[in-house]
C-alpha cells in the first residue's frame, strides 16, 4: 500500500512561475545531475541585495510599490550535491493580502526529508508521556488498617482459612499489584530522533503547501478580525502556528493572535512537532527560518555526543513553602526619623 | 637536588633533631643561589617579535569543531583507510538513494541476534531514499550471484527506511552500494 502512495503523490511546490516549477512525481524519480542544479543556482544569483545578514525589516520599509524582488536566494550551510534546494515565497503582512517580497531557498535537509511517519509519532507519543505522573496509590495489605490478627483458627470451624480480614481475596481487602504512588513516565528519547522529527514536520508543512515565510510580524491592527481575515484571504487553514525568532512579539500580533481561538504565537525555541502538527498552517518570520534551520543543521553535524540526560532537581524543590512576611520587621528595626 | 644528596644532607642534619619541614627549607637554602633573580632585569625581556596570525591555521586544524568537517579532495581513490567518496554521476543513474552518514560513512551495519534456534546476523542499510525494492532486489542480485548461495533473506522496512539482509554479507553489500556510487 505504501508503494502505491509513494507513486501515486505529487508533491507541488509553492507558488513559483511556471518556468521554474519543478514536479516532483513521487518520491521515487531520483534527480538529474549536478549540471542542472548548478544552472538552477546560478539563475537565481540578482543585483538585488543577497547578503542573509541584513535584516528583512530594513526591506520591507520600501513601499508596497516596489518593482524588483527584495531577496531571490539564501546561501545554505552545508549544502547538499544530490538534490536541489527548495523554493518560498517571502511574503508581508502589511495587508490583508500583502505582497510577495522575494524568493527564499531552503535547505532540503530541513525541509524536504522523507516522511518519516514513524519518527513524528515517537516524537508526539514522547512530548504527550515525558512529563505524565500518574498519582494514582492503592494500599497494600500491610498498609490497610486492621487484618493483623488471624480472624478464625485454621482447624475445626469447617470454614476457609485465612490469616487476615485485609487480604486481595476479601472484601474490602487491599489490591496485591495495584498503583503504588506517584509514578513518573519520564524519558529523553535521542536528540538525533527529536531532531529529525523536526525536520519531519517542517517537510511535511512544506509539501502540503501549509509553510508561509514573512518578512516579520508587524501587522498594522491589534483587531483579532483583521488577521483571521488575512487568513481567510490567503487561503490559512482553520489553525495557524506563528513563530517569531525572539520571545518579545509586537503588541499588534500578540493582541490579534490571542483574540483567536485556533491562532498561536510562539518564540522559535519553543517549536515542537506536537505543535507543528496540530495547527494546520505553520507561518515563520525570516528571522524564525534562518534560527531554526541552522539549528537543525548543526545538530545533524555535530560532533557533541549525547550526555545522558540526568534530572537533577530532587523532592525538597518540589515542596511550596509560605513566604515569610518580614516587612514589618524591616521597617522597625530601621530608625524613626521624624 | 636528587635523592642521594637529599639523603645525606638530612643524615648531616640528623644531629639537630630536624625536622619534614626544616628540610624543605634548607634544600631551599643550597639552591637559593642560582636562582637569586626574582626581580626581572629589564636586558632580559625580548623585545623584536613580529605578529604573524599565518601560522594559526595549524592551530585550527587541531581545536576541535562544533560540527564535523567537509573531507578535503584527496589525489587518489581509495584514501590509506580504505575510503570512497560518494560519486555523484553514478548517483543519478540509480532509482534509489543511500544517504551518507554525518560521519562520512556507508550506512551499513552487522548485528548479531540471538534466538531461540541460534544465533542470526545480518547487515542493515539504512537511509534509503527513492525506490527501496528495487535497491531490496539489486542486493539480493549481487549477493546470490556473489555468493552462490541459493536463497538470501531479507526485510524491507518502507516506513523506517532499512533493510534488513540475512547472512554476514557486509563487505559484498558496502561494495555494491560504492560500486553504485552511493
Amino acid at each position: 500500500m505504501l508503494r502505491n502512495l509513494q507513486n501515486g503523490i505529487v508533491l507541488q511546490s509553492q507558488n513559483i512561475s511556471a518556468s521554474g516549477a519543478r514536479i516532483f512525481q513521487g518520491l521515487q524519480a531520483l534527480l538529474p545531475t549536478q549540471a542542472k542544479f548548478q544552472k538552477r543556482f546560478q539563475s537565481s544569483n540578482s543585483n538585488e541585495t543577497r547578503d542573509p545578514n541584513t535584516s528583512s525589516e530594513d526591506k520591507s520599509k520600501e513601499t508596497s510599490h516596489a518593482q524588483k524582488p527584495i531577496i531571490t536566494s539564501r546561501t545554505l550551510q552545508f549544502p547538499v550535491q544530490h538534490t536541489y534546494p527548495r523554493l518560498a515565497w517571502l511574503e508581508s503582512m502589511n495587508s490583508l493580502e500583502g505582497n510577495k517580497l522575494g524568493m527564499l531557498d531552503l535547505h532540503p535537509d530541513v525541509f524536504a526529508v522523507y516522511p518519516r511517519i514513524d519518527v513524528l509519532h515517537q516524537n508526539v507519543h514522547w512530548q504527550k508521556v515525558y512529563r505524565h505522573i500518574d498519582y494514582n496509590f492503592e494500599k497494600s495489605r500491610a498498609e490497610l488498617r486492621g487484618g493483623g490478627r488471624k480472624p478464625w483458627p485454621q482447624k475445626g470451624l469447617g470454614k476457609a482459612r485465612h490469616g487476615s480480614i485485609r487480604s486481595p481475596l476479601w472484601i474490602r481487602g487491599a489490591k496485591a499489584h495495584g498503583p503504588r504512588g506517584p509514578t513518573s513516565y519520564f524519558y529523553m528519547l535521542p536528540r538525533s530522533v527529536r531532531g529529525l522529527g523536526l525536520r519531519v514536520a517542517l517537510s511535511c508543512k512544506y509539501a502540503q503547501n501549509d509553510l508561509v515565510v514573512v518578512d516579520s510580524f508587524d501587522i498594522p491592527s491589534s483587531d483579532p478580525e483583521f488577521i483571521a481575515e488575512m487568513a481567510d484571504v490567503r487561503f490559512w487553514g482553520y489553525s495557524v502556528l506563528f513563530v517569531d525568532d525572539t520571545d518579545v512579539m509586537p503588541d499588534n500580533i500578540a493582541v490579534s493572535v490571542s483574540g483567536n481561538e485556533g491562532f498561536s504565537l510562539m518564540p522559535s525555541y519553543g517549536l515542537n512537532v506536537y505543535s507543528i502538527l496540530k495547527h494546520e498552517t505553520l507561518v515563520l518570520t525570516l528571522a524564525a527560518l534562518e534560527k531554526i534551520e541552522r539549528k537543525l543543521l548543526e545538530e545533524m553535524h555535530s560532533t557533541e555526543r549525547q550526555k545522558k540526560f540526568v534530572n537533577t532537581l530532587r523532592p525538597e524543590d518540589f515542596y511550596t513553602k509560605p513566604k515569610e512576611d518580614t516587612r514589618m520587621y524591616r521597617k522597625w528595626t530601621q530608625p524613626l526619623y521624624f | 637536588m636528587t635523592s642521594p644528596d637529599l639523603w645525606s644532607h638530612s643524615q648531616a642534619l640528623f644531629s639537630f633533631q630536624v625536622s619534614p619541614y626544616r628540610l624543605l627549607f634548607s634544600r631551599q637554602q643550597s639552591t637559593s643561589s642560582s636562582a637569586r633573580s626574582d626581580e626581572l632585569n629589564q636586558s632580559d625581556l625580548i623585545r623584536d617579535f613580529k605578529i604573524s596570525y599565518e601560522e594559526f591555521k595549524y592551530v585550527e586544524e587541531i581545536l576541535p569543531s562544533p560540527t564535523v568537517p567537509e573531507i578535503k579532495e584527496h589525489a587518489q581513490y581509495p584514501t590509506p583507510s580504505g575510503w570512497f567518496p560518494p560519486n555523484e554521476s553514478l548517483q543519478a543513474e540509480q532509482k534509489y538513494l543511500v544517504r551518507r552518514t554525518k560521519n562520512h560513512m556507508l550506512p551499513v551495519y552487522f548485528h548479531t541476534q540471538e534466538t531461540w534456534y541460534g544465533i542470526a546476523h545480518y547487515v542493515s542499510i539504512q537511509k534509503i531514499e527513492g525506490d527501496i525494492w528495487a535497491l531490496e532486489s539489486d542486493v539480493r542480485e549481487h549477493i546470490l550471484k556473489s555468493t552462490g548461495q541459493k536463497m538470501v533473506n531479507t526485510q524491507v522496512h518502507e516506513v523506517g527506511r532499512f533493510i534488513r539482509v540475512r547472512g554476514q554479507h557486509r563487505e559484498l553489500i558496502a561494495n555494491f552500494l560504492l560500486g553504485r556510487g552511493m
